[in-house]
């Protein structure tokens, strides 16, 4: 097994799973890595020696992601009935994946890296490319719409300091 | 840790068993580099033809097309390929390939480059030493090529390639878009403008070519393919001329005649893009034809045909004098370059 395949084999799931929480439909999610690491293979050797390939793909991940809204997913609208085509019935949490769905792109993508991988404000910024500004912005409104919806009404929503 | 982390952390499904997805990532990475290697040559024949970028690249470099003829390929080089890593480059060339199979060689322009200029080409080559042809093949037609690399030692590595393969494919098209880049006339004062071309009555190549300062750099060498590709032009192009038709064989229709706006695509294309073989399918009489005349910047104007209507059959007049010859059977990409070439 060559450098990239142990790569893909070790921190693949991880990275899945945050495509999964950014598209909340398993074959997007597969479609989203697999872009991902598409973009980010030339330059594994590079990276690799220099740095973090995973943050890497992380933020190619994530930016493929706001790339994607405005292309490919024009047909996709928020809604908070989602359609049964992404297989809810097998989801452990579906009123996660539909409050989510309420998100913007971007809101959507803060509460990802700021919940689910954990990354600090700066982190966050670094991985979207925009201010930490902007970052805190989304997460606001993010958590007031998350706080709105009757689908987490059991879930504490703290906007901590980190 | 919030609610919200650990209700995250627990609502994502298993992921999928993701043992594929690495060598499918590896593979369409690998064909997306390509094109992006590819979209980078094209903009420097576009830059080249308009005589930007490479007049600045010659500025140490040997102008003069008689240069172009040293040094001469060796018989047997004695340099791992990898030298060209760890070694300057003082020149490199295209060489008649060793093998028997005639047929399957590729047309090459003749000559070498030299000087910074060399150094300049082999360092971007530098993956070829790495290079594997694989699942990222485009579809291109095979044609073996071989290519010589002299090192500051005075060793001479050697490239053996295949244009089947993608990243063979692409070293071809650069070398050969550098060496017709810097070849031909470099004097101002003999470059022409484009003439208009007046179509002719059928699909031929024989009635629009035109002899101007270059066309000698056109006259092949007995028992050699070192001769300027296909489009068989041996400097840089000036313009691209297509002429449209219907019908099929002597009863051609013209429809209409346009100056390209892609003559990097289709130069580049045109490099390789026919296979050997015959007409063997269907008779296509509506579909459309066309005749191409090419233009380079002393006005010498050499042309080839695409015969839509039988297979796509590719013929084109080569040397000096010109010499209707044919080539065999134009991709689809082509065809489809030349039918679009009207925008750009």
């Amino acid at each position: 097994m060559d450098d990239f395949a142990e790569f893909v084999a070790a921190r693949g799931p991880v990275l899945w799973r945050a495509a999964w929480l950014l598209t909340g439909d398993r074959p997007l999610a597969d479609d989203l890595l697999q872009t991902a690491l598409t973009r980010a293979w030339p330059h594994f050797d590079r990276v690799s020696r220099n740095g973090s390939f995973e943050a890497y793909v992380r933020r190619t991940l994530f930016t493929t992601y706001a790339g994607w809204r405005g292309r490919r997913w024009h047909g996709e609208v928020p809604t908070g009935e989602l359609p049964e085509v992404g297989g809810l019935d097998e989801v452990p949490d579906p009123d996660l994946v539909r409050a989510l769905a309420d998100l913007s792109p971007r809101q959507r993508a803060v509460v990802v890296l700021r919940y689910f991988e954990d990354l600090t404000e700066a982190e966050t910024a670094a991985t979207l490319g925009c201010s930490i500004g902007s970052v805190k912005t989304h997460h606001s409104r993010a958590l007031a719409a998350l706080r709105s919806s009757s689908l987490l009404t059991d879930t504490t929503l703290a906007e901590e300091a980190r | 840790m919030n609610d919200l982390s650990q209700r995250l952390r627990d609502g994502v499904p298993t992921p999928p068993d993701l043992t594929d997805v690495a060598a499918r990532s590896a593979a369409a990475g690998r064909r997306r580099r390509t094109q992006r290697r590819l979209a980078g040559v094209v903009a420097v024949v576009v830059l080249a033809a308009g005589g930007v970028a490479l007049p600045r690249m010659l500025a140490d470099g040997p102008p003069d097309p008689a240069e172009r003829s040293e040094p001469p390929c060796v018989a047997s080089p004695d340099a791992p390929l990898a030298q060209i890593t760890t070694q300057e480059a003082t020149w490199i060339r295209f060489c008649q390939p060793a093998d028997e199979r005639a047929t399957r060689q590729a047309r090459f322009s003749r000559g070498a480059i030299t000087g910074q200029l060399a150094r300049s080409v082999v360092e971007g080559f530098a993956y070829m030493v790495d290079s594997e042809c694989g699942s990222e093949t485009p579809p291109v037609p095979s044609r073996l090529f071989r290519a010589q690399i002299g090192l500051a030692d005075g060793s001479v590595a050697q490239v053996a390639g295949d244009t089947a393969c993608a990243d063979d494919h692409l070293f071809f098209i650069q070398l050969e878009t550098v060496l017709r880049g810097t070849g031909g006339t470099r004097d101002p004062g003999a470059r022409v403008e484009p003439r208009a071309v007046t179509c002719p009555d059928g699909l031929t190549t024989t009635g629009t070519n035109r002899d101007g300062a270059d066309a000698g750099l056109l006259r092949e060498e007995p028992g050699s393919a070192a001769l300027a590709t296909v489009p068989l032009i041996s400097g840089q192009v000036s313009a691209i001329d297509v002429c449209a038709y219907t019908g099929q064989g002597d009863n051609r229709t013209f429809v209409e005649q346009w100056r390209s706006q892609s003559v990097a695509n289709i130069l580049a294309a045109a490099t390789t893009g026919y296979r050997d073989g015959m007409a063997d399918c269907e008779p296509r009489p509506g579909a459309t034809s066309y005749v191409v005349v090419l233009q380079d910047f002393t006005g010498t104007a050499r042309t080839f045909t695409l015969d839509a209507a039988a297979c796509g059959a590719m013929s084109a007049a080569i040397g000096t004098p010109p010499e209707e010859t044919y080539l065999g059977l134009a991709t689809p990409e082509l065809v489809r370059l030349v039918r679009d070439s009207r925008t750009p």
